[in-house]
């Protein structure tokens, strides 16, 4: 009798709980549609820390598939273009223009929603009324954090389209680290192809294109000797693989890291001939790093995880003789 | 500090027309007499300015500047430093090119490593033009379905094997929280890939790569 008491008594507190967070689910699902398959262009600030930014992307989706440029308006000029198969990062101040494959793993809606399932445990999902943002109405998400270990992010979803308006990173305390917020955003049906050539590069400019972007296969295996002891609570390893990338002629080793929601990449690379690494710890709004030297290897672990967690999996990392 | 935040919200609301005439005077007559409220009301008006001014070369480029002036200016901006001060004897730690000691350091440091990554895109454009360039254009392409996304530069082939060197001048101690180093040249790759392989969907993992290379924070 005592069980049939207690289990009511869970199914009645956990039915409303179970019912926002499918709502919450819904939202998300279809805000990562949003971002994938509609046309959009608009102008949004960044903050990072005091670092106050402009920004202006061109987003399509057609018969050539996803297409995309953001650059940026204020301070350093950068741009990064993308379409199926590339994302070209141009880097005006270093006068170079890197070309890098596109990766599909965990970027699609449906691998959004099986993240959720996932890291329910570690975060709390709700609804929080709505706002107006660059003349448009969109709903609040709550994602909260339940312990330091990750960060949680308040989001305002347009109410028709599902495209994020407004993003805040914060952390388990309330503090935040990063905000993005459109300032004005259309949605046209059509976007010109000129609209996703780059408007930065010059002829002197430095390329450099991962290899297998020229279609030169990797053969290369992940090292199993690379192991990492201890991850933060909730977090577990989802894929290993040797990468090609553009700024370096050796593949480097790639382990994802992610607790459904949050991610982390570790990236182990052989130091190229003389070069020193720059060991550290480095920050960027909602996006930490931890570098350092093991085994004559460069290993950096980034992801948009407090300090806390990059460091910890940093220095659970080692090299098994 | 709740007094600070409720009067944002306020010059927030004041910049939106969104006062009424009672509050609007209140807090007009606090702007007059409080310097951090007029800096704070001073930079709505700036952001202000440039949503309404549309884009490009409407944007005024001194804006970040004067905003980042009048943010430190206020200094109530503040983010947690966390250190660690683990000693690796095995090991000097490098400083991003911007904290540089010396400018011969780093002059010599820049020439080599443009020279070493010479190397590199002699291999590239090699292989680029066997698989998309086409006959007679004098710029690498990336290409999609006979399209052309992107023109992008050839750079220059050439056979040099000068190895990257570090002036130990350029050494500072692990443990402070530093902006990410613009002078590693795998970072602007890691955080691509990253961003591409790792991230969940939302644009923001696409907006730290265009957002975190501002010469002002590789300075501080």
């Amino acid at each position: 009798m005592l069980g049939r008491l207690l289990c009511a008594g869970l199914m009645f507190v956990s039915l409303p709980l179970a019912a926002a967070q499918d709502e919450v689910k819904e939202w998300l699902d279809k805000m990562a549609a949003a971002e994938q398959y509609l046309n959009y262009e608009g102008t949004f600030i960044y903050t990072n820390g005091p670092q106050v930014e402009t920004m202006q992307i061109v987003h399509g989706f057609d018969k050539h598939g996803e297409r995309e440029r953001m650059s940026s308006l204020t301070g350093d000029v950068r741009e990064i273009i993308r379409d199926d198969q590339h994302l070209v990062s141009v880097l005006p101040v270093r006068k170079k223009v890197l070309i890098e494959s596109r990766g599909k793993q965990l970027s699609s809606p449906a691998k959004l929603l099986e993240g959720l399932e996932q890291s329910g445990a570690y975060y709390e999902y709700s609804l929080k009324g709505t706002e107006r943002i660059a003349g448009h109405n969109c709903q609040i998400l709550s994602i909260y954090p339940k312990d330091n270990f990750r960060y949680g992010y308040r989001l305002c979803i347009e109410m028709e389209t599902g495209i994020l308006l407004k993003s805040l990173t914060q952390d388990h305390a309330g503090q935040t680290h990063e905000q993005m917020m459109f300032t004005s955003i259309s949605m046209p049906e059509f976007i010109e192809t000129d609209q996703f050539h780059s408007v930065m590069h010059k002829d002197d400019f430095e390329l450099k294109q991962s290899p297998d972007t020229l279609g030169v296969k990797i053969s290369a295996k992940p090292d199993r000797r690379w192991v990492i002891d201890e991850l933060p609570p909730g977090f577990r390893i989802t894929e290993e693989a040797m990468r090609y990338i553009a700024s370096s002629k050796k593949p480097v080793q790639h382990i994802i890291i992610d607790d459904g929601l949050a991610s982390l990449s570790v990236f182990i690379a052989p130091p190229q001939k003389e070069e020193q690494v720059v060991e550290g710890i480095f920050r960027s709004g909602g996006l930490n790093a931890n570098t350092r030297l093991i085994a004559d290897h460069a290993v950096t672990v980034i992801g948009e995880v407090p300090v806390k967690t990059v460091r910890l999996i940093a220095e659970s990392i080692r090299y098994e003789q | 500090m709740t007094t600070q935040v409720t009067t944002k919200e306020r010059l927030s609301a004041l910049f939106d027309d969104e006062l009424t005439e009672f509050e609007n005077r209140r807090l007009t007559s606090e702007l007059l007499t409080n310097a951090e409220h007029k800096m704070q009301w001073l930079r709505y008006q700036m952001i202000g300015d440039v949503m309404r001014g549309g884009l490009g070369s409407q944007v005024d480029t001194g804006f970040t500047d004067r905003v980042m002036q009048t943010i430190h200016a206020e200094e109530t901006y503040s983010t947690p430093v966390e250190k660690i001060n683990k000693p690796r004897p095995w090991v000097k730690p490098v400083a991003g090119l911007a904290m540089a000691a010396s400018v011969a350091a780093v002059s010599i440091f820049a020439l080599q490593f443009m020279t070493q990554s010479g190397t590199n895109t002699a291999v590239n454009v090699a292989n680029t033009s066997e698989v998309s360039t086409p006959a007679g254009i004098q710029q690498v392409a990336v290409q999609k379905q006979g399209e052309v996304l992107a023109e992008l530069p050839k750079a220059p082939a050439t056979d040099n094997s000068l190895v990257r060197q570090v002036n130990t001048a350029d050494i500072q101690p692990l443990g402070e929280i530093q902006n990410i180093p613009l002078s590693d040249p795998r970072m602007d790759s890691y955080l691509a890939t990253h961003a591409e392989y790792a991230s969940r969907p939302g644009m923001l993992s696409r907006v730290r790569i265009v957002g975190y290379g501002s010469p002002d924070k590789e300075e501080r």
